[in-house]
């Protein structure tokens, strides 16, 4: 990173601060590719009574960490799982070779309960039933690194809060990963089990570290 | 008539085709049965007095009266 002092009139009152630089590794180049140090939305998907969300635009080698956000979402059955798959080699794998594991507490819980396994088709993201109630909602923050790299399993991790019934909060830390390719992974899919997502609202960020 | 399933792909619905719908909802009749059969087990883990509480009631009270509070979220969520 180059650092320029600014020395005059760097300030609103005109005056010079010694404290002031201006980052001037950032060009023109950078702001516009936004490939700068900063997160940049690649792709996003607004729910409306779908089946499946597919986020795919922007995974590739260009950045370093790839962030999925999720807010306000929301099942049309009550009481179902949200599920993530992976899109691995070409195609979202459904067979039983995910690794999962989600550690969830309760607001009114002094403790953690774990759901893991070997042997699931799909990453347990909220660790738990998302409900459809008026107040009830999920939001997530999931994370992944070198999709295209194909000498290692893909996988995601983050964090997860629910709005259950009776107004607690629920937090969840799922991890899970595909453990039978190390091919390229080119997409992010998101279901709810029982029926289609209602609405929500999903975004897929990109950083260079 | 068929029932017409979307799926959005960064922002674009695109309707499953007839093989795929099939498969969601046979996937979907899967996970009803499997969550009816661990319903038992999510409410009751919820429900477990934390590891620490446990320890703590044991030392203090004995095993017996752990035992009369881990009945309690038992019979409260039996197996179905």
């Amino acid at each position: 990173m180059a650092l320029t002092q600014i020395t005059a009139g760097g300030l609103a009152d005109d005056s010079v601060d010694s404290d002031a630089y201006v980052n001037t590794s950032i060009d023109a180049a950078h702001l516009a590719s936004g490939v700068a140090h900063g997160w940049k939305r690649l792709t996003s998907a607004n729910a409306d009574d779908d089946t499946e969300i597919d986020l795919e635009t922007g995974i590739g080698a260009t950045y370093d960490i790839y962030m999925i956000q999720g807010f306000k979402i929301k099942p049309v059955g009550n009481n179902a799982t949200f599920k993530c798959r992976l899109k691995i080699d070409g195609s979202y794998k459904t067979d039983s070779s995910y690794s999962i594991n989600v550690a969830i507490r309760d607001g009114t819980s002094t403790s953690y309960v774990a759901v893991a396994s070997t042997t699931y088709d799909y990453i347990h993201v909220s660790g738990s039933a998302t409900g459809s109630g008026s107040v009830e909602t999920l939001e997530f923050w999931l994370y992944f690194y070198n999709p295209t790299a194909t000498n290692t399993r893909k996988g995601i991790h983050g964090r997860t809060l629910q709005q259950y019934s009776g107004g607690g909060l629920r937090a969840g830390y799922p991890s899970g990963f595909y453990n039978d390719s190390a091919a390229a992974l080119t997409g992010v899919r998101f279901l709810f089990s029982g029926g289609n997502i209602d609405s929500g609202h999903f975004a897929l960020y990109g950083l260079v570290s | 008539m068929a029932e017409k399933l979307y799926r959005n792909v960064d922002g674009v619905k695109v309707e499953l085709t007839a093989e795929e719908v099939e498969a969601t909802l046979a996937e979907r009749a899967a996970d009803k049965v499997k969550q009816e059969a661990n319903q038992y087990i999510y409410d009751r883990q919820s429900e477990y007095p934390s590891y620490a509480d446990q320890f703590d009631k044991i030392f203090h009270e004995g095993i017996d009266k752990w035992k009369e509070t881990i009945q309690a979220v038992k019979d409260a969520h039996p197996k179905p």
